[in-house]
């Protein structure tokens, strides 16, 4: 459904139409569903439960929505200050890390040759474990399971190796060399 | 519960909605928070003895519409940013820009006309010491009635929208604490008037990670 289908429902259900407000939040749960999964690792209760308390506050505030601006951005506002919510009350607001890992590695296969070519370019700056871990697991594509294998070490290794070259990464693409603690070749 | 079965029972719930809910609430709200702040000056300071002359003057209005300003600058930001991913619109750094860069260059006149021994006495007034103090006071019961409004909708960037609140609670109390002081000099006014309403937009923007969560 697009977002001019799905703003056409919100503006029916505004006017009243109990049907067309059933079928929005019908078509906004799998999407609510996706985007709380994605962040919250794997699907879980947790992220069920923030499936339904934002149905609910998109439900209780569509007196807020502005219906002259597009639906989307103002649902995934409520979704985005519920999973903060979320992270805040349960006390772990960055140990999604290790997670975020995985997120950004399925993120990378869509990106373009160019990337890839940058990407080279700064692989060769790591040490040669992370280069070969991050090779074959953004550029080749390996899942996580494959390349332990390969390397012969634990999958808690792999994400760990990778999460700290991802951070490396980001310091040399960010220009700031000096944060590395070590971890960086000369 | 089943998310399905949640749906269900949302749906039918789903009454017509008029449209306006926004700026309804923050004016109600802001209503009350003004009554109290006029009553709470009165309880504590007398309105200026000249207040009905003032009133005809330039300078009085020149001075309101000053700090009006700012309550509209607080207003117009308060109302997006009480809405799920509202931003402050554009218009309104602009509006408090022009109005801080008129009183400014009013200011500036006035100081570089006045004979150089005139010219602290022009900046400092007889109040400086309390001036933006007792604004700030002012403002406290209209700071909790914005919050408090804000707090009701759904803002999602709480600091930004604490600080819109603060500003409309501090232009309003501004407002009402020239009933009290008759100072009119455009230095003393861009220094001291705007002190105390920036502190509280400040406050605001403070109190609003805490504040302003709802659920």
């Amino acid at each position: 459904m697009t977002e001019a289908e799905l703003k056409a429902l919100m503006l029916a259900g505004l006017a009243g139409d109990t049907a067309s407000h059933a079928r929005l939040l019908a078509a906004l749960a799998p999407r609510l569903r996706a985007y709380f999964a994605r962040r919250l690792g794997t699907h879980t209760g947790a992220a069920e439960d923030l499936v339904q308390d934002t149905l609910l506050a998109i439900h209780l505030k569509r007196g807020l929505y502005d219906r002259s601006q597009p639906l989307m951005p103002w649902v995934h506002a409520i979704a985005r200050y519920k999973l903060v919510d979320a992270w805040r009350r349960s006390g772990r607001r960055r140990t999604e890390a290790l997670d975020e890992v995985d997120e950004l590695v399925a993120e990378d296969t869509a990106d373009a040759t160019m990337a890839r070519r940058d990407l080279g370019v700064l692989l060769a700056r790591l040490p040669r474990r992370q280069q070969a871990l991050l090779h074959d697991v953004r550029i080749e594509g390996l899942s996580m399971a494959e390349a332990a294998d390969r390397h012969g070490i634990s999958v808690t290794a792999v994400k760990v190796t990778l999460h700290r070259s991802l951070k490396a990464l980001q310091a040399l693409v960010g220009g700031d060399r000096s944060t590395s603690d070590g971890e960086l070749e000369p | 519960m089943n998310t399905d079965d949640l749906i269900t029972i949302l749906a039918e719930d789903a009454r017509p909605i008029r449209d306006g809910v926004v700026p309804r609430r923050l004016a109600s709200f802001a209503g009350a928070g003004l009554c109290a702040s006029v009553l709470l000056m009165l309880a504590w300071l007398p309105p200026r003895p000249d207040l009905q002359h003032a009133v005809q003057g330039l300078i009085f209005w020149e001075k309101s519409l000053y700090t009006l300003s700012f309550a509209v600058v607080g207003a117009l930001a308060v109302e997006r940013l009480a809405r799920p991913g509202g931003r402050a619109p554009a218009t309104a750094p602009a509006i408090l820009a022009l109005a801080v860069g008129l009183m400014a260059a009013a200011a500036a006149i006035g100081l570089w006309q006045a004979g150089p021994e005139l010219r602290v006495q022009l900046w400092l007034g007889d109040s400086f010491q309390v001036c933006s103090l007792r604004i700030v006071a002012l403002a406290v019961p209209l700071l909790i009635t914005t919050l408090a409004a804000t707090r009701s909708l759904a803002p999602t960037r709480l600091r930004a929208a604490g600080a819109a609140a603060g500003l409309l609670a501090g232009g309003l109390s501004a407002s009402v604490y020239a009933l009290h002081c008759p100072e009119s000099a455009p230095a003393f006014i861009v220094c001291w008037y705007s002190l105390g309403m920036l502190t509280s937009a400040a406050i605001g923007a403070a109190l609003g990670p805490f504040a302003l969560r709802w659920r």
